[in-house]
């Protein structure tokens, strides 16, 4: 089909506009982040408060310290789970399966009372462990159909020449099938990061002591500090996404492939 | 004689010479070691799923039935929380609003998501174009709902903010009851349509070309061929967007929260942020519960509804 080239300018000018309507948030807090509070000159001074804010990192390291441990926790439990599911046969499979899959239903906010008392009793109010376990049983799911679809598409005979090979299952997993499943790995570190790093009910009901606040929070703290000093408040805002963002320009194509493939599939 | 057939006959030359008796006790004894090492592999899983899912669950559904006296005792109160959420007009409410919100976000997100995906799909723009556009609507959903919130709080802001500086005297978005949740559901529009975008761009792409192309040369135009080869072909991707969809929709709770609060009186109250109010603000935890029992047979039974309807429509198709 040949496609006429005024209809191709329109279609570009359109997406053009339309993109450019998508970033206007983004080049607003900016704008508002250089704004000089006195005149109508633009400075850089907010932004450099903002880099050095008190606080700001520490709620940095937090959230570094809860996410890792969570992406950890959920790639290690779901490969190992994933490669079970997939390829070694045992009595209530398809139950631990279907159980699990179930968790990827669980809407965040109905577990809320529940996480809380849990934490209550255990004593991991203002505890890492308190965002780590409750992220990773929520997060495990997700990455198990990614992983379990990777599996299921590994050539067996791989398998069969370790094993004519002596390797036993354990070796097998690690030396063999872990090595080759680099890519799917990704997906799943990357997204269970991201999640885990912006979640915000969760890290609100059990970060209450400011040096154990998680990132997700910053806004917020400063909002209350800031509230009558927009500069200040928006340089915050774009110090505080810009990690992400430089994240999200590296790791783009693993990411795509996260919504592409993973979500598609399941 | 078949491969299969020389196989056989030489594994059980073989098992002669080695002299094994019971040819199927070395397999045995593997699968059951195999099961071992099977249970060992799915066991940290399963206890976290046991000791915050299946746990969660049941708490709710006994702490559902508990209330506490003034004095901070908790006491059995049979099925009273269950009976004031059925008389509580907020809690139709915010049911309401989950509803309204999945219909827009879920709706518009789906609909642009594919417009756009299709004109990407064209191959007409160039990819250096594809890509910035991709990169560019894709990046908020990589940002937190918070920092989104403030933002798109001061660009809502009726005195100070973006839109006010183009049209003075604009209506106050997130303060009028008849705005705020959909001026809210507006920011969840820009922050996911990327994703819709993407995950259709994906399944039109495992589309193989030559079927577009049959299409043409058989006199259909771009719009009929979108309508009765691309999209039909696309159903599992709107099956996954709108289950994805619901879930978020039920679950959403950190734009309402920052950006409104539930507000201006209870208009844009969803049941996220009203058990959040009821159980954390108010320390009323058996209703937060029986809310949450609530919300949880609601996801299971709009879930297998779903499941249902794209599974029945999948074989006519």
């Amino acid at each position: 089909m040949r496609i006429p080239r005024h209809v191709i300018v329109l279609v570009r000018s359109v997406l053009l506009v339309l993109a450019l309507l998508w970033l206007l948030p983004g080049a607003y807090t900016l704008f508002l982040s250089l704004r000089s509070d006195v005149g109508n000159g633009f400075t850089l001074s907010n932004l450099w408060a903002a880099l050095s804010i008190q606080g700001l990192g520490r709620f940095f390291v937090n959230s570094l310290v809860v996410t890792l441990s969570t992406v950890a926790l959920v790639t290690g439990c779901a490969s190992l789970s994933a490669y079970a599911i997939s390829r070694l046969s045992f009595r209530g499979r398809s139950l631990v399966y279907a159980s699990l899959l179930l968790t990827l239903m669980m809407p965040f906010t109905a577990l809320a009372v529940p996480f809380f008392i849990i934490n209550k009793t255990l004593h991991l109010f203002n505890n890492y462990l308190g965002l780590i376990l409750p992220y990773s049983a929520l997060g495990i799911p997700f990455a198990l159909v990614i992983l379990k679809n990777f599996f299921d598409t590994f050539p067996r005979e791989l398998e069969e020449a370790a094993i004519i090979d002596g390797a036993g299952v354990f070796r097998i997993f690690f030396s063999l099938v872990l090595p080759n499943s680099i890519s799917s790995l990704t997906v799943v570190m990357i997204w269970t990061f991201l999640n885990a790093w912006n979640e915000f009910l969760l890290a609100l009901l059990f970060m209450s002591d400011n040096s154990m606040k998680t990132i997700s929070l910053a806004p917020l703290f400063y909002e209350g500090v800031y509230c009558n000093v927009v500069g200040r408040l928006m340089a915050i805002l774009v110090v505080i996404s810009i990690p992400v963002l430089v994240f999200y320009l590296a790791l783009q194509q693993q990411l795509e492939k996260g919504v592409q493939g993973g979500a598609l599939k399941g | 004689m078949s491969m299969r057939g020389l196989r056989a006959m030489s594994e059980s030359a073989l098992g002669q010479v080695t002299g094994s008796r019971q040819p199927g006790g070395r397999v045995r004894r593997r699968q059951r070691e195999q099961q071992g090492v099977a249970y060992l592999f799915v066991a940290p899983a399963t206890l976290l799923f046991l000791g915050f899912i299946v746990y969660g669950i049941a708490y709710n559904l006994y702490n559902s039935f508990q209330g506490q006296t003034l004095y901070g005792k908790t006491i059995f109160v049979g099925w009273l929380h269950y009976a004031s959420m059925m008389h509580d007009p907020i809690f139709w409410k915010a049911l309401y609003n989950n509803g309204i919100w999945f219909v827009v976000t879920v709706g518009i997100q789906t609909l642009l998501g594919y417009v756009l995906a299709l004109l990407l799909d064209l191959r007409v723009l160039g990819s250096r174009f594809v890509k910035f556009f991709k990169t560019v609507i894709f990046a908020p959903v990589v940002l937190s709902p918070v920092v989104i919130s403030l933002v798109w709080g001061h660009i809502y802001d009726p005195y100070r903010g973006l839109i006010a500086g183009f049209w003075h005297n604009c209506p106050n978005w997130l303060g009028s009851p008849q705005l705020a949740l959909l001026s809210v559901a507006l920011v969840n529009i820009w922050q996911w349509t990327g994703f819709s975008m993407l995950l259709c761009l994906g399944a039109l792409q495992d589309i193989p070309r030559e079927l577009r192309e049959a299409a043409y040369i058989d006199g259909a135009g771009y719009l009929q061929t979108a309508r009765y080869i691309l999209l039909p072909l696309l159903k599992p991707a709107t099956a996954t967007l709108f289950i994805l969809g619901m879930i978020g929709s039920l679950q959403q709770f950190g734009l309402v929260f920052v950006m409104t609060g539930g507000g201006p009186a209870n208009a844009s109250q969803v049941l996220g942020t009203y058990i959040y109010k009821k159980a954390f603000s108010e320390g009323n935890f058996g209703y937060g519960s029986a809310m949450s029992v609530a919300l949880l047979v609601l996801t299971l039974v709009v879930t297998v509804l779903q499941l249902a309807f794209f599974n029945r429509e999948q074989g006519r198709a």
